[in-house]
């Protein structure tokens, strides 16, 4: 069996951003498939509405982090993760979200996914935050065994309610 | 038992915190991950919250539910827009909801939502989305029993082991 080449993760800038939006499509499309009730713009207007966010509340702020895994010198893989304030009728005062996780569809299922959960925990830790919090589409069949196999429990269910019912 | 649905005014305050507290309190005893605030702190907050941004605003419905002139249940909607990366379609959400526990059973919960589902439906949105607690099993029953279905589920990781 061949070796898959070496995996390593860092920390992106924002000259990754144009190939990290790539990535973020095929996520956002998978998820659409998986779940028609998931409606992302369709390019170039989400990957334009993307990466206007991307740069404007999350490179250069002390409160976000984003890796990235590389093979082979290409990015097979990316995870953000945000400081986030709770609201203020609960404690402890702040928390760690993850969100915007991506692995190439040809690179999963060869710990991808774990390394840069990995790292992003890990600069969480730096910062004291004693938990995490994520949201994964009910109807994911990959990231929902995912997310368990790193820990993750249920904490809330979003649930939808269709008004156009009945009408 | 009748039950009358109104819309809450500022005069309401004190009763609507009151419930509010009641449902933090019933959440943070059945999930120890859910953490309010002590009463009087997370009272004060929230009723602030109250003040400012809700009672009174468009893009919020707060209803009451009375029965036998004694206000038994609570529900608070209101309008989102999602994120920019997804269709502009603006839709509901059902931000809070409690039902007195000497009410419950008894159609409260009901009433309420389907003069919320009005006030959604006259604001032109197709769809509401609502958080349930995950081990909360009244509330997992009502709302799955309205014919809500699973979109979304928020996971929690501690990062103390």
């Amino acid at each position: 069996m061949k070796n898959p080449p070496p995996l390593t993760v860092r920390l992106a800038t924002e000259a990754d951003l144009v190939e990290m939006t790539q990535l973020w499509r095929v996520m956002m499309d998978y998820h659409a498939e998986v779940e028609p009730r998931f409606r992302p713009l369709p390019p170039p207007a989400g990957e334009e509405a993307w990466m206007d966010h991307m740069r404007k509340d999350v490179f250069g702020s002390e409160d976000s982090c984003i890796f990235l895994a590389e093979m082979d010198g290409r990015i097979v893989g990316q995870m953000i993760g945000l400081l986030r304030d709770e609201y203020a009728v609960f404690q402890p005062r702040q928390y760690g979200y993850v969100t915007d996780v991506a692995v190439d569809p040809a690179a999963r299922r060869s710990g991808v996914g774990r390394a840069l959960f990995k790292a992003v925990a890990n600069w969480f830790r730096d910062r004291g935050v004693s938990h995490l919090r994520l949201m994964v589409a009910h109807n994911n069949p990959i990231s929902q065994p995912f997310w368990r196999a790193m820990g993750c429990t249920d904490y809330m269910d979003v649930l939808w309610y269709d008004l156009t019912e009945g009408q | 038992m009748s039950i009358t649905i109104r819309q809450a005014t500022e005069k309401d305050t004190d009763t609507i915190v009151d419930l509010w507290w009641e449902m933090m309190d019933f959440h943070a005893r059945i999930d120890a991950r859910f953490r309010p605030l002590p009463e009087a702190e997370a009272m004060e907050a929230w009723e602030k919250h109250l003040r400012a941004d809700i009672l009174g605003k468009e893009e919020w419905c707060v209803l009451i539910a009375e029965c036998d002139g004694q206000v038994v249940g609570l529900m608070v909607g209101g309008l989102r827009d999602p994120y920019p990366v997804f269709v502009p379609e603006r839709y509901g959400f059902v931000a809070n909801a409690v039902v007195a526990p000497h009410a419950r059973r008894s159609g409260v919960g009901r009433a309420l939502f389907a003069a919320l589902k009005t006030w959604f439906r006259e604001q032109g949105v197709s769809h509401a989305q609502l958080e349930v607690g995950h081990l909360n099993p009244t509330s997992q029953g009502f709302w799955r029993a309205m014919g809500c279905t699973g979109y979304m589920d928020t996971m929690w990781v501690e990062l103390t082991d």
